[in-house]
């Protein structure tokens, strides 16, 4: 010690430290790499929708009700993204209270809102065309364009839950690209969308959450005990 | 820290010898003393990790001491002991009593009455008392939410008043 209260840093400690002290940028704030995630997943979207195409039914929907429910998915998801984010910041993380109503918005778009917008709605059976599959196929491969960039943006920062931040980032980001699918699929059917639509979103929290299992492993691997 | 974050190892070093200190009795509440040393180093490589999260608008002691639990946390999660075996609250007790010879009277009452308390009451009232974080601060800590830890610091030390009183009252 140097005097009362001051002490040397070890050798050891600083040693591990020099080999990898090149400036650093802070990280941006939650909110601005929420609302950047959110446009890249809407430009995933776009692209997606460019080539899939539409739902075929998407001119007669364009009422307030369908808007509605679009708009709810995307912010739900986003909301998600965003409290993964700030959850992935110490002493600036989400509290209990921001998680659990972010998990259940996200649930909630997924599993409630398609029966009350199927009760709603008049379906045309003879206009669904789009195999269950290729639904489920869709909404991974439109949310891993958000949630990749989320969990590099999770590793680049340093949740103390990493489960809890895998888990947000993953149903976010499949909240979001279910969204897309809001759009794309005529089915309203409330199995094939709750089953194909929220069972690909789920699989991405999934994904999430082994993602966060990983980073709390690396973690604990680098730690003396 | 924005030294620190820009390269600076002599920033570094004197971030650790400024709060090194009360990291490390912070450690101790979760930790034997001869780990507590060795619990420190991984609590400033963990720091080192994760200093691209620190914003200068940010209090800094707050983030470290979030980043210290996490590593405590790990350790005795690691070690498979439950929280409440580990704590040492010299230091609390030690803040609590005021004068030395109330210290004498009242330390055997107090610990008893802290190993009462509820291992989340009593490292808010750890974090209130002996280093002095506001309740938001503690909040930022433990993850809790900012109410949750005003009501736990309360009933702590409602608790350890009563126990003072009477302490007081049998001397």
């Amino acid at each position: 010690m140097t005097e009362a209260g001051r002490r040397e840093v070890p050798q050891a400690l600083l040693e591990r430290i020099r080999g990898d002290l090149q400036p650093i940028r802070p990280v941006l704030r939650p909110q601005t790499r929420a609302v950047v995630v959110a446009l890249l997943a809407v430009i995933a979207a776009i692209v997606l929708l460019s080539i899939h195409g539409a739902r075929q039914d998407l001119p007669s929907l364009a009422s307030p009700m369908f808007l509605g429910m679009l708009a709810a998915r995307i912010a739900a998801g986003s909301f998600l993204i965003f409290v993964a984010l700030r959850d992935a910041m110490p002493a600036g993380r989400a509290g209990p209270a921001a998680v659990s109503t972010a998990l259940a918005a996200g649930v909630a778009v997924l599993f409630l809102l398609p029966p009350v917008y199927a009760s709603i709605l008049v379906l045309d059976s003879s206009r669904i065309h789009v195999g269950s599959g290729f639904c489920y196929a869709l909404v991974l491969g439109t949310a891993a364009v958000p949630f990749v960039i989320v969990y590099w943006l999770i590793t680049r920062a340093y949740p103390l839950s990493p489960l809890r931040a895998g888990l947000l980032a993953g149903l976010g980001s499949g909240v979001l690209a279910e969204a897309a699918q809001f759009v794309a699929c005529s089915n309203a059917r409330p199995a094939h969308t709750m089953l194909f639509h929220g069972g690909g979103a789920l699989t991405v929290a999934l994904a999430g959450l082994l993602g966060g299992l990983a980073l709390s492993l690396r973690r604990r691997r680098e730690m003396s005990f | 820290m924005v030294r620190y974050q820009g390269g600076d190892e002599e920033a570094f070093r004197e971030i650790y010898m400024r709060t090194s200190g009360a990291i490390e009795r912070y450690l101790k509440r979760w930790s034997d003393s001869s780990r507590a040393a060795d619990l420190t180093q991984d609590v400033y490589l963990q720091i080192h990790r994760a200093r691209r999260t620190y914003r200068p608008e940010l209090p800094l002691r707050p983030w470290m001491f979030a980043i210290a639990r996490h590593v405590a946390l790990q350790y005795i999660r690691t070690r498979g002991r439950r929280i409440a075996e580990l704590q040492d609250d010299s230091a609390l007790i030690a803040a609590a009593v005021g004068s030395p010879e109330a210290a004498v009277v009242a330390r055997h009452d107090l610990t008893s009455a802290l190993s009462e308390l509820s291992p989340e009451l009593r490292e808010s009232l750890w974090l209130s008392e002996v280093e002095g974080f506001t309740s938001v601060e503690v909040a930022r800590i433990t993850g809790a939410s900012e109410g949750a830890v005003r009501v736990r610091v309360h009933r702590a030390r409602q608790k350890l008043r009563a126990v003072l009183n009477q302490s007081g009252g049998d001397a």
